[in-house]
């Protein structure tokens, strides 16, 4: 081997040992991006979340999960999990647990509540034992409930219950006794939704309650801003005060039953008590405040936020609030106290309930999917108020590594071969030196692309094989993610949508646009052309969008074009995209008769010189012969060109799906299961996982468009 | 006397030929124009007009339809054009500095690093969002337009700054030679040689990539949850769900009001680009 042929392995080998280097460095440093969560949440496995509390001591909580077991966890680690024998009528999920005190809670399901005892058990450990059960008929919601002692050391429960028809909600009272729970006393209803006399039909939801701590009467927050304050004993007043809920604020009817209102005139998002304070926390929908309502129906007006709060959690041993919104995913925690904001904490979206323990200053949150349909446990640890820190040094740290592994290895190697290696060396260096100014102006541009473009594959690859979820540890797991991915039931399916797509997309790219280009080609006005520019470019007043919407309600939809025709025909309505045998048809015509990249093959057509026609014409040949032997060859480039764009975009076909069906009726497609995965689940790993898999299948076209373009071809970069 | 030029009609142009291809064309861009037809004559009818017929002229002219939906997605349109117009813009300019260096600068390692850059282009768009968003969550981008831009800058640079790069290239290096002589430095030079000669390729890039950016859904629909910041592709389809029982004219009406940014910007490119340069520009 010459001298040059020698630097050139050399550089190859550098070059490619640099680049292990720099993968294995960002695999190191990749752990950083993970949720670096001091606090951790037990997994259930598959298992639903149905509720979480609590406990008395905040120390611990509760958490409930659809197949009927409460599960008690501390610090992390589960401690205690008791299968709650329910009544045999009771077929509705445990959604709460109402500490009494460190020995006895309260289980609540919709329709029962469970009195259970921590007591030793045979082999000297404690459980806890089911002492009673009450019915209470559908406990609609979390906040609907509050409870006190009573003068005999009781403690008495009131919930918001709605009554047998479903329709009107009763303020109940439920009393533990001794042993027992003893229920019946129903005082009313405190709201109506429906029913004989139209006029008492209120339009809103009961938000929470709050008894105040005398017993004697009871604050209601409505969701539509109205506060309530009834007196408990008055029965008069949860019967007779509603037909003054027709608008009428009769103030004097009021006062005749006892009843003090006030209207804050704004929707009540979220509303939490501070039990048996009489004490009510709202967040108010318009004003953007976090406000506390006391037993006088005085307003304080706590703190202010920009955006809209839909949750708000009253935390007894803490004295804090825990605010959230829908669609931010940053949990808010005001001190009450202090009376400030205190701190804030980036979580999950769309968390539903939340279990503080005190001291350890970590809180358990319980989060659904934004389709609702799922729930997950995650654990954080509150920071204080402040920015994300490390990212910045995070970021440095990496682009350093790039740079600094490359570089490395090159002079290690130069060392290595001893080929005049120091003059080499600094020889190099001064090159580098002499062009500081380039790097100097490239840099910015540099980071972007290695921080958001190049680095973001390598962690992908990686996170393939890990458990990687918001608000969950980050472990090695093999080929698990895989695993559920080729199990699942949607797995098939997403096959079979991949080919269909991809034999459908080469065929519409490129069969129409031929067609048609061609066809204007033949056409003997040299303005055709421009004609048809203009009538094609009137569709670009609908954007990608709003054109697959045109599609989905205009075309498909139930009153769109294709049905009123069919009914006037004498058939019957077809979901078009809302079955499972026409779904996946349904989308693929989308877009007919996809003429649109007509212009690329057009300009291909018009290059074709005028003699080979005149030579042609001459011996007489007919149209279609003459197309196969002239104009195909010459659009062949194109034809490939469009193609390759073709496949890659079909194996990562994600848009119209996204627009009609979101994956159901058997429309699932792999990049679609990403989106999936990462905007409802926020589970980096299974995401990562089926992307690793569309990179293998793309693979092939990749090293196809890399040779083509090593080889000077620019065009299939 | 003049003489009179004999033509004979090639077999392409004879009208048993002509006119059926005629029609071929006619009927395309018929089934081409439909959903745009369907679109505005539906934006002007009330929803019991819609129930009855789709097809049908709008009796009279429900402009309300025009001033509800341009209510409730103005926020939302003013947001998707400064996300698409400062992304499309970012990009450019980023592309144009790049492209130059690496046309005309010479430094130790050029090659490897424009390899890296062209690696880019080969990864798929899938292997990267997981990622991303992890990324994203963790730098605390979610919600803000940042999170939109910069990914998008760094993934979009790559295919503009290769295309300005094979300009730069091919244009003519007398004119530059002839400025150096004149003792013009590297700025100089930047500023008043280069920059005006790729002025018109400039406008065709920023305008393709603020086509590319207004309706996107994918990214934004991840970190743009806030209701004021959503783009209009989210938005859209979230407001049609509603509306496709209520007052589904009010739904294609802001199906146009939602797309005057991109068909201004698509009549700038048919009027001042065709598409012809840009096939014969690709050595196939």
């Amino acid at each position: 081997m010459t001298t040059n042929q020698k630097r050139q392995t050399i550089r190859w080998i550098a070059f490619a040992l640099s680049l292990l280097v720099v993968v294995c460095g960002i695999w190191l440093l990749s752990s950083v991006l993970a949720s670096d969560i001091e606090a951790s949440a037990p997994q259930f496995g598959n298992t639903n979340f149905t509720g979480l509390s609590e406990s008395f001591d905040s120390d611990g909580y509760f958490v409930m999960t659809a197949d009927d077991y409460l599960h008690e966890i501390k610090g992390g680690e589960v401690i205690r999990s008791t299968l709650i024998s329910k009544v045999a009528e009771d077929s509705a999920e445990l959604m709460k647990v109402i500490p009494i005190n460190e020995t006895r809670i309260l289980v609540c399901s919709r329709s029962y509540v469970y009195l259970l005892d921590l007591q030793q058990g045979a082999d000297g450990k404690s459980e806890w034992k089911q002492k009673d059960a009450a019915q209470v008929y559908y406990y609609s919601g979390p906040a609907l409930y509050d409870f006190r002692e009573n003068a005999e050391g009781n403690v008495e429960l009131y919930f918001a219950l709605n009554n047998t028809n479903g329709q009107n909600i009763n303020l109940e009272k439920l009393t533990v006794k001794g042993d027992q729970l003893i229920t019946g006393e129903v005082y009313g209803e405190i709201l109506k939704t429906s029913g004989k006399n139209a006029l008492t039909t209120m339009k809103t939801k009961v938000k929470a309650l709050s008894i105040s701590a005398d017993g004697e009467s009871i604050l209601i927050a409505y969701e539509n801003g109205q506060i309530m304050k009834i007196r408990i004993e008055n029965d008069d007043a949860f019967h007779e005060f509603l037909n003054l809920q027709s608008g009428r604020e009769d103030r004097a009817a009021y006062d005749a039953y006892g009843v003090e209102v006030t209207n804050f005139n704004d929707t009540i998002k979220g509303a939490d008590g501070h039990p048996g304070q009489g004490v009510l926390y709202l967040t108010l929908q318009n004003a953007r405040e976090v406000a506390m309502i006391d037993s006088n129906l005085e307003k304080t007006t706590l703190g202010k936020t920009d955006v809209v709060l839909d949750r708000v959690h009253f935390s007894g041993s803490e004295n804090r609030l825990y605010l959230q919104s829908n669609d931010e995913n940053i949990m808010h925690c005001f001190d009450l106290e202090a009376g400030n904001f205190s701190s804030k904490v980036t979580t999950v979206f769309n968390v539903d309930a939340w279990a503080v323990s005190s001291g350890t200053n970590e809180f358990a949150v319980y989060w659904r999917s934004p389709t609702g349909a799922e729930r997950y446990l995650s654990a954080y640890k509150l920071d204080a108020l402040g920015s994300v820190g490390g990212t910045g040094a995070y970021i440095a740290v990496l682009c350093v590594t790039v740079i600094a592994g490359i570089l490395a290895l090159y002079f290690l190697f130069a060392v290595i071969t001893g080929d005049k290696a120091f003059k080499w060396v600094k020889s190099t260096l001064s090159k580098i030196w002499k062009g500081k100014w380039c790097y100097l102006v490239l840099l910015p541009s540099f980071a972007l692309l290695v921080m958001f473009a190049l680095y973001p594959s390598f962690m992908t690859i990686k996170d393939a094989f890990y458990q990687h979820i918001e608000g969950q540890p980050y472990i090695f797991i093999g080929f698990d993610n895989f695993k559920v991915l080729f199990e699942s039931s949607f797995w098939p399916e997403m096959i079979r949508n991949t080919i269909l797509f991809m034999i459908c997309d080469i065929f519409v790219g490129i069969v129409p646009p031929v067609f048609f280009a061609y066809s204007i080609k033949l056409m003997r006005s040299k303005k055709t052309v421009q004609r048809v520019r203009l009538f094609m470019y009137l569709p670009s007043i609908l954007v990608g969008i709003s054109s697959l919407l045109v599609w989905r309600y205009g075309i498909y939809g139930a009153n769109g074009m294709l049905n009123q025709f069919i009914r006037s025909v004498g058939g019957d309505t077809v979901s078009f995209l809302g079955t499972n045998e026409t779904a996946i048809w349904s989308i693929l015509v989308i877009g007919f008769p996809w003429v649109g990249g007509f212009l690329l093959f057009y300009g291909a057509l018009m290059g074709i010189p005028q003699e080979i026609y005149d030579a042609v014409e001459l011996e007489g040949i007919t149209l279609p012969k003459r197309f196969i032997t002239i104009e195909l060859p010459f659009i062949m480039g194109q034809v490939r060109y469009v193609m390759i764009g073709q496949i890659i975009a079909a194996v990562q076909t994600v848009g119209r799906i996204w627009g009609t069906t979101k994956g159901t009726y058997g429309t699932m497609t792999p990049m679609f299961k990403v989106y999936d995965y990462l905007y409802n689940q926020q589970d980096y790993g299974k995401a990562s996982a089926v992307a690793v898999l569309m990179l293998l299948v793309l693979s092939g076209i990749t090293y196809f468009r890399l040779k083509k373009m090593l080889k000077g071809d620019q065009s299939y970069g | 006397m003049a003489k009179k030029k004999i033509v004979r009609l090639r077999r392409q142009d004879q009208l048993y030929v002509q006119i059926p291809t005629f029609i071929i064309i006619v009927i395309a861009i018929c089934f081409a124009l439909l959903p745009t037809i369907i679109t505005c004559i539906n934006s002007l009818k009330t929803q019991s007009e819609i129930n009855l017929s789709i097809m049908a002229f709008p009796k009279g002219f429900e402009w309300e339809n025009y001033v509800t939906a341009f209510e409730s997605v103005k926020a939302n349109i003013l947001s998707s054009l400064i996300v698409a117009v400062v992304g499309a813009l970012g990009q450019v300019l980023i592309a144009a500095v790049v492209a130059y260096i690496f046309s005309y600068c010479n430094f130790f390692g050029k090659n490897a690093i424009f390899y890296l850059y062209i690696s880019v282009m080969f990864i798929p768009s899938a292997l990267n969002l997981p990622t991303l968003y992890a990324l994203t969550y963790k730098l605390d981008l979610i919600n803000s337009l940042w999170g939109i831009w910069l990914p998008g800058w760094a993934a979009g640079q790559v295919g503009s700054m290769f295309l300005l790069r094979v300009f730069f290239q091919n244009q003519p290096r007398t004119i530059i030679e002839a400025a150096q002589i004149d003792g013009a430095d590297d700025f100089n030079l930047a500023l008043r040689i280069v920059i005006p000669m790729t002025i018109p390729i400039f406008i065709y890039l920023f305008l393709g990539a603020v086509g590319n950016r207004y309706d996107d859904y994918l990214w934004p629909s991840l970190i743009l949850r806030e209701e004021n910041l959503k783009m209009i592709a989210t938005v859209m389809m979230e407001k049609s769900a509603t509306l496709s029982e209520s007052n589904m004219g009010a739904a294609y009406a802001m199906y146009i009001v939602a797309g005057i940014p991109m068909i201004v910007v698509s009549g700038i490119s048919l009027r001042f680009f065709t598409g012809v340069e840009f096939s014969s520009a690709l050595k196939m």
